[in-house]
């Protein structure tokens, strides 16, 4: 039943349906086209850049653990060069085991439209 | 690079040309030792080259080649009486005129000169022994206390962004534009499929349809239909691309549903549409930096104010064996409490902050010389409870939960331009 419905629905005697612009009206909805796909190039590459100082920031972080001794000197400041503290924060920095344990499900909560009519749970208490 | 007797050599000669021979004095032959022929006066009747075969070199053909000669180390040509090139005396660290050891025989101004070209012509040498070059001396281990730097880790505890992003009114106009072409290009509402004939929704919808013209709600009065289906584009202005304006109208619609049931007044009372929360706080009304309520669409972040009076992100040195990840979970507890549900993103920095002190800090107990901090910076969220410095164990005095540019206001210029890259625009 509900498949005949749909099939008779779906065979409108208008399909498909034609979309005629006028001249000027094609040329403005092209201008229209270009200028949001403009605004979308603009806004990615905004992100892009954004995530690319992210992770120069997150790298260069990590170089000064790789070079840095026990006592936070590095080679390059005349400190301690050698020996198996060096880098040592940077191995366990790197280690991944185990990173995505205890991930906690409120970690989750997608972005909303409207805020949450609670507001934020400032009174929660361990 | 000359070595100093050379240097002599070079300032006794007067002329502009040193070393160029009399045309009498010169042969066409090979240039091997011609400084030292140079040097020596006239030509012997052996070397004057009369008798030469001209075939026996191929410098014999260059009239030139009694002013120059070969460097020692590579095929470039140098000025007669010179043994190496600049750059091959550079290399072997060689004086360019005599060949011999040329280590401390720089003179001043050429040493001044040298240290002036670093980037330039002494950079192959440079590249090729790589020696720290560094501001700070280095540390002398027999005399005086060893040298080294705090470590600390810091948290950068965030609250993620609650709400969507507002749109720019540009996109509001172009969705509005796209969603009403869909109208134009959709196939008619199927009335039947969705209600029975003559059933109150049935007639619900009728009577909305009257007044809206399009099966969707909330896109203005456009009938993609009827004569002006053409007429789809909004005027400058128009408030049907607004956000308000739209969640308004998709309210009045169910609201209408309620009003025009059957059940009367009763059942209006209470199918009271709840209307959705405004998407500016009160806090954010209140400027209530201690909220975390407020910019709900940015990311917030935890400063904490010093003894010094100085706003940065909690931070402590790492203790012992600890590693970042440990510090951090630790500094959150012992900076704004155990109330609040954290999570330390990962375990890699996101950051670092590298500071030299004014006046190093000598630490004689563990004969220590402390010559600034390097601030490690981990990730951390937080999705419940608030901060509390009751129990602050680093004798911070204030906090504030900011967005990035707020942390620009809040934090010196110095700190500003090392955490600025890890914190996200959002």
């Amino acid at each position: 039943m509900a498949k005949s419905q749909i099939r008779y629905h779906l065979a409108h005697p208008l399909t498909p349906r034609p979309l005629r612009f006028s001249r000027l009206r094609a040329l403005r909805h092209w201008t229209i086209r270009r200028a949001y796909n403009l605004y979308r190039h603009q806004a990615r590459r905004t992100q892009e850049l954004e995530l690319e100082r992210q992770y120069n920031a997150m790298r260069d972080a990590c170089e000064a653990l790789r070079l840095m001794g026990a006592d936070g000197m590095m080679a390059a400041d005349g400190g301690s060069a050698g020996g198996k503290d060096v880098g040592r924060l940077y191995r366990i920095a790197m280690e991944k085991k185990g990173i995505w344990e205890g991930v906690p499900i409120e970690y989750a909560r997608t972005q909303m439209e409207a805020p949450p009519r609670e507001g934020w749970n400032h009174a929660w208490t361990r | 690079m000359v070595c100093a007797k050379c240097q002599k050599l070079l300032k006794k000669t007067e002329l502009a040309t040193p070393n160029v021979k009399k045309k009498n004095e010169m042969y066409f032959g090979s240039p091997a030792g011609s400084a030292k022929s140079a040097s020596k006066g006239s030509a012997t009747l052996g070397n004057t080259g009369v008798g030469k075969s001209k075939l026996l070199s191929k410098s014999a053909k260059n009239p030139y080649a009694a002013y120059s000669s070969t460097c020692g180390g590579c095929t470039t040509k140098v000025d007669s009486g010179k043994k190496f090139c600049q750059r091959c005396a550079f290399k072997q660290n060689a004086c360019a005129m005599c060949g011999g050891p040329a280590k401390e025989l720089i003179c001043k101004s050429c040493r001044e000169h040298l240290s002036r070209r670093k980037y330039s012509a002494a950079a192959a040498a440079v590249a090729e022994t790589p020696e720290p070059v560094s501001s700070i001396p280095p540390s002398t281990q027999a005399s005086g206390p060893k040298q080294a730097y705090q470590l600390r880790a810091g948290v950068v505890l965030s609250r993620p962004p609650q709400l969507t992003r507002d749109l720019t009114p540009f996109e509001k106009a172009f969705f509005l534009y796209q969603r009403r072409l869909n109208e134009r290009l959709a196939l008619p509402f199927t009335r039947y499929f969705y209600f029975k004939k003559d059933t109150p929704a049935d007639l619900e919808w009728k009577r909305k349809m009257k007044t809206r013209m399009t099966p969707a709600r909330d896109i203005g009065v456009y009938n993609a239909y009827g004569k002006e289906g053409w007429n789809d584009e909004v005027l400058v202005g128009a408030k049907e691309s607004e956000t308000e304006e739209q969640i308004e109208a998709l309210l009045k619609d169910v609201e209408a549903v309620s009003v025009g049931g059957a059940e009367g007044e009763a059942a209006k009372q209470e199918s009271a549409i709840d209307r959705p929360m405004p998407r500016t706080t009160e806090a954010d009304n209140l400027g209530d930096h201690k909220s975390l309520d407020r910019l709900l669409q940015r990311t917030l972040y935890l400063l904490v104010k010093n003894k010094e009076g100085r706003w940065t992100f909690p931070h402590d040195r790492i203790a012992g064996r600890e590693n970042l990840h440990q510090t951090a979970e630790r500094i959150i507890v012992q900076a704004g409490g155990v109330n609040m549900n954290t999570w330390v993103v990962g375990n890699a920095p996101i950051g670092h902050y590298n500071y030299d002190f004014q006046k190093t800090i000598v630490d004689l107990e563990k004969g220590v010389e402390e010559l600034g901090e390097r601030v490690f910076f981990m990730k951390a969220r937080i999705m419940a409870g608030q901060a509390n410095l009751e129990t602050n164990k680093f004798g911070d005095i204030d906090f504030k939960w900011l967005a990035k540019e707020e942390v620009e206001e809040s934090v010196t210029p110095r700190y500003w331009s090392a955490v600025r890259n890890m914190l996200a625009e959002r």
